[in-house]
This record gives structure tokens, C-alpha cells and sequence, in this order.
């Protein structure tokens, strides 16, 4: 096994240059033909799946950025996800303010939420991290359920947005697929950056990043925010496609799990990687659903995840020859295509 | 070489719980100085050095670095003050390349802004130490003699003025340790940092360190001169026990 991964590292690092010069080409050529799809004329049915698979997309990915880079493994992506889905909502529904604009300070606010609960709940690691980050979850859900300015737990319907249905499956599908580019984006920067290199240390070693001035607190805690605000304005845009905003459905403890299996199967240390995993996840489960019938096709993807995770600890992309662990070191690769440049 | 006090420590204590691991300990190291630390396992000796790295509080006492009391820096901001320091266990970052572990550590620990300049940086280093021909390495294929440099390149890459050594030595054959004993002089000599190391191979320590201290149950229990240290009949007793000092 050792040797596997060596002999793969050695092709992924002979190979990375020329990948990272591609892949933002490749995204930009990507995003503008999925962009265009409209114009096709898709089914509504298509729309709305492109649109859940992407949802799914940009919450892994952003996830990631705590989970995958600085590897604290959180449970309570919903929570970010819900509280964006709220704001929107009761936005809309006591000022008529469009969710498509609201989602902004709604995603702020989610962050502004994921900073106060960030100090304390990052001082946890490991299991005690993920459960508390599960709790978390509940605990959200159960305040918004007994209050009664979030309509408690009768949950509120949101005015249609004012296109007829296609046109607005359309819309959804354009400004998702805007908000998972805008996701990739900020997560690559992560990845390159000086934050990321910040975060892969304290995934490494915590104490040993700190002995070599990594201000641990300040990083994970940023890294928290900027991954609560992502997955908030996701909330804020889903609450307005599904028309009705209720606990249940906006602090989801399945959201999360999906959330943490999508990443990993991608691959969380890369930032494609659960963008991937969501993509081909939502697809497989999609086919499943569609060729033997729901029910069983629940057992199937369930063992298949069990499968992949087993065999493929590092997901589908660390699996494959571009190890994941090879592509977390290519920032210096990336940096040193930037030093030509200049 | 001048006597400028740069790390010192008043009745230092530090409890877990009811267990004593440090009990008042005195100690100071001056600008330019080797000093060792040595004592028998569990004599509170990697305490003490998480002590002045700031993974631990002490219990009482007070450790102050170039005037500086640590009690009021978290780790990192004493990274920043210039205490840079390796691990006992070697903990290099296993994922990443010998390059970017040191690029790293360069990043954060000179805060630099730019991830060129510190990779710029950590290149140098690898050459101080030795390493530059395996820079593309990823460090868990690296041998152990390399590792151990690499633990050091990654704490020099912080730009320390003082330099926490934890049993460097440990594991290395003969020539290898000869390797660290001249990487430690040079560490001094053409970078101007001061070491405090921990060592068990007392050969060695003995021919690195100009002072030794040593440690028994949690207590200085001496301190001078290689060659005194050997004879001392405390130190014998803290080693062998009593029959034999």
C-alpha cells in the first residue's frame, strides 16, 4: 500500500503543474456551457435536480474548508445552512425583501453565528467535536421551534417568486450554480493561500503548528466563518425554492450527513474533491432511485458508502492516481508557476 | 560572547492534578550558551521545555525570555518572540513534502506574507542543514537521521534566537549523531541562536554542552560542567539509585 501511494504521488506531483493550469480553465468552460443550459430548454425536472446536486456541491465544498482542510470533522453544517434559510425568510415574509438579495446578510449572519459558537466548540477536537457540532444542530432547531416570531413549530410559506414555474426553476438553477462557482472560488483561494497552508499544519499537528506561530484559535475560527457564511447563503437560497421554511427541513441532521459523506468520497483534501463526490453522489443516487424504485435503492447507496469509505479512505480522488495527499502539496507547485509568471 | 541572560525561570512548578512534574526549579541560559538537560525519565524534563513553549501554564514560578514573562504569550506569540523548539517523537507534517514542512513553518513563524519569499527561505535552511538534495521528498519516506534534521530545519525556519532541543540524538548511530553534534556548534556559531537541549545519550551531550543541568523527581537536583555532572554523586543516585553514588 505504501508503494502504491509513492508510485502515485510521484505521477501526480510530475502532472500537477500542468493540472492546476488547466483546472480553472476547465472550471471557466464548465460554468459558462452549464450557464447556457437553459437555453436548451430543459425539463423542470432537470433544473431542480441540477439545482439540489449543486446545493449539495457547494455545502460539501464549503464544509470542507473546516472539515476537509483543518480536519475537524463538523456535524452541524445544517445549522449555518438553516440559519440562512431563516434569515431569508422571515426577511421576505415580514419586509416582501427578495431572498436573491437578503442572502447576502443572511450568509453574514450565519458567519456572525459561527464566530460566537466557533471559540468555544474549536477548542473540542475529534469525536467530542462532530457530537457537539450534531448538538448543535439540535439545539438550534429546538430554540427556532419555540419561538414565536420564527412561527415556531408550524413553520411559514413563502410567496411564489413571481416567474411562472419554469422560468423559475430556471432562475434557481442560474443563481446555484452562481453561488457554487462563487464556493469553489473562495475554496481554492483557501487551499493556496496562506490560510490554507495554516490549516493543513493544524491538521497535521495542532501543538506543533502553534510552536511554529500559527495562531490556531484565530485560523480555525476564521476558517469556520467563512465556511458557515457559504453554506448560510445556500440556506437563504434554498428556504426561497422550497417556499415553505420549517425546522425540520432547514436544521436537518441528514443535510449535514450528506454534507460530510459527499465531501469524503470526493476527497476532502483537494478542493474539487467534494464537488465531485457530491455531483457523482447525487447522480448515482439519482439513477438508483429512477431504476429500481426508492426503497431499494436506499440499501444500494447505502452500501456502496460503505464501500467507497472502506476501501477509499482518502475518497475517489485520492483513490484515482492524483493522490489527494500529493495534490495538498501542490501549492508550492502553484506558487512556483506564479513566481515564473512575474 | 557575551553573559545577556536569555531564558530564565523562578521556583517553576508545574502539577497535574496532585502529581508534581516540576517543583520549583531555577534556571537560566544565557545568550550564546549549549546548555543540556538531562535527568531520568519522567524527571519533568519535556515539561519543562512545554512550558516555555506555552503548551502548558505553569502551576506557579515564572519563566521570562529576553525579559518577556510567558505567562502572558499564548504558544504561537512565543514562537514569535523567538523560542523555536522540535518534539521528542518527531512530528513532521507526514502529508507534505520536506520543502513545504519547512516553507511552512517559515510562513508562520517570520510571518511572512508571502508564501515565495518563505519557500525562498526554507530552502536556505534545508541547506544549513543539509537536507536541500531531499527537498521533494515526502517526509514519511525520509529516514530517521533525516527527520530529526528536518525537525530542526523546522524550527530554524521560525527565525528563533533560542532553540528548544528534545532528544535529537535519540535513535541516530554513531556518525549520525557526530552529523548532529556539528549541526548544533554551527546552529550556534553562524546563526547566533542560543540552544537548550534535552539529551539521553549523555556521550554526546556531554561533548555539545558547555553547562548541563540535570533533573531527578521534578527538581534541579545539579547543575555545571560535563565533567563535574559525571562525577556528582546526586546525579549517580538519580540514575543508578543511591547505592551506587
Amino acid at each position: 500500500m505504501p508503494m502504491m501511494i509513492s508510485a502515485s504521488l510521484n505521477i501526480a506531483m510530475r502532472g500537477r503543474g500542468q493540472q492546476l493550469r488547466s483546472a480553472p480553465l476547465g472550471m471557466v468552460a464548465a460554468t459558462v456551457l452549464l450557464a447556457l443550459l437553459p437555453l436548451t430548454h430543459p425539463s423542470e425536472y432537470l433544473l431542480s435536480f441540477l439545482f439540489i446536486a449543486f446545493m449539495y456541491a457547494s455545502l460539501a465544498s464549503s464544509w470542507n474548508i473546516v472539515g476537509g482542510f483543518a480536519g475537524y470533522l463538523s456535524f452541524g453544517h445544517a445549522a449555518f445552512f438553516g440559519i440562512g434559510g431563516y434569515a431569508t425568510g422571515l426577511a421576505l415574509l415580514h419586509s416582501g425583501w427578495s431572498p436573491f438579495i437578503t442572502a447576502i446578510p443572511a450568509a453574514l449572519l450565519a458567519g456572525l453565528f459561527a464566530a460566537l459558537v466557533g471559540y468555544p466548540v474549536l477548542r473540542l477536537r475529534g469525536p467530542y467535536f462532530a457530537l457537539v457540532t450534531l448538538i448543535l444542530t439540535m439545539v438550534v432547531r429546538l430554540v427556532v421551534m419555540n419561538l414565536s416570531w420564527t412561527k415556531a413549530a408550524q413553520g411559514f410559506w413563502l410567496p411564489f417568486p413571481p416567474f411562472d414555474n419554469w422560468t423559475s426553476r430556471a432562475v434557481f438553477y442560474e443563481v446555484m450554480l452562481a453561488i457554487l462557482v462563487l464556493t469553489l472560488l473562495v475554496v481554492r483561494w483557501v487551499q493556496y493561500s496562506k490560510l490554507g497552508i495554516g490549516l493543513i499544519m493544524i491538521r497535521n499537528d495542532e501543538e506543533a503548528a502553534q510552536t511554529f506561530g500559527v495562531d490556531a484559535t484565530f485560523l480555525k475560527v476564521t476558517a469556520f466563518v467563512l465556511s458557515a457564511a457559504l453554506a448560510g447563503l445556500v440556506g437563504g437560497i434554498f428556504a426561497y425554492y422550497r417556499t415553505y421554511v420549517h425546522p425540520n427541513t432547514m436544521f436537518d441532521a441528514y443535510i449535514s450527513v450528506t454534507t460530510v459523506l459527499m465531501a469524503l468520497f470526493g476527497g476532502r483534501h483537494i478542493w474539487f474533491g467534494p464537488t465531485l463526490g457530491a455531483i457523482t453522489l447525487s447522480v448515482l443516487s439519482e439513477l438508483l432511485t429512477l431504476s429500481i424504485g426508492t426503497e431499494i435503492a436506499r440499501v444500494v447507496f447505502g452500501l456502496l458508502l460503505v464501500a467507497v469509505v472502506v476501501t477509499m479512505p482518502d475518497g475517489i480522488l485520492g483513490f484515482t492516481s492524483r493522490s489527494a495527499r500529493a495534490h495538498d502539496g501542490s501549492w508550492l507547485k502553484f506558487l512556483r508557476r506564479e513566481k515564473w509568471k512575474s | 560572547m557575551s553573559s545577556r541572560n536569555v531564558l530564565q525561570g523562578e521556583g517553576v512548578t508545574l502539577y497535574f492534578g496532585g502529581l508534581a512534574a516540576l517543583k520549583g526549579v531555577d534556571f537560566h541560559v544565557d545568550e550564546g550558551e549549549i546548555v543540556g538537560l538531562i535527568g531520568p525519565n519522567g524527571s519533568g524534563k519535556s515539561s519543562l521545555f512545554n512550558l516555555i513553549s506555552g503548551l502548558m501554564r505553569p502551576t506557579h514560578g515564572r519563566i521570562t525570555f529576553l525579559g518577556h514573562d510567558l505567562a502572558r504569550f499564548r504558544p504561537h506569540q512565543i514562537a514569535h518572540l523567538g523560542v523555536g523548539r522540535t518534539f521528542q517523537i518527531v512530528r513532521p507534517f507526514a502529508e507534505l513534502t520536506t520543502l513545504q514542512n519547512v516553507t511552512a513553518s517559515a510562513l508562520y513563524g517570520q510571518r511572512l506574507a508571502s508564501v515565495v519569499e518563505a519557500e525562498h527561505r526554507a530552502r536556505d535552511t534545508l541547506r544549513f542543514v543539509g537536507l536541500v538534495d531531499h527537498h521533494d521528498q515526502p517526509v514519511r519516506d525520509l529516514p530517521l537521521a533525516f527527520k530529526k534534521r528536518l525537525e530542526i530545519a523546522r524550527a530554524l525556519a521560525t527565525g528563533p534566537k533560542l532553540l528548544l532541543l528534545d532528544e535529537v540524538f535519540a535513535g541516530l548511530n554513531p556518525v549520525e549523531i557526530d552529523g548532529a553534534i556539528e549541526l548544533i556548534f554551527r546552529i550556534r556559531d553562524e546563526l547566533d541562536i542560543t540552544v537548550f537541549m534535552i539529551e539521553h545519550v549523555m556521550k554526546a551531550a556531554m561533548q555539545t554542552c558547555q553547562r548541563i543541568m540535570v533533573l531527578g523527581e521534578g527538581k534541579k537536583i545539579a547543575e555545571g560542567l560535563p565533567q563535574d555532572i559525571a562525577r556528582d554523586a546526586a546525579v549517580l543516585a538519580a540514575y543508578l539509585g543511591p547505592a551506587y553514588a
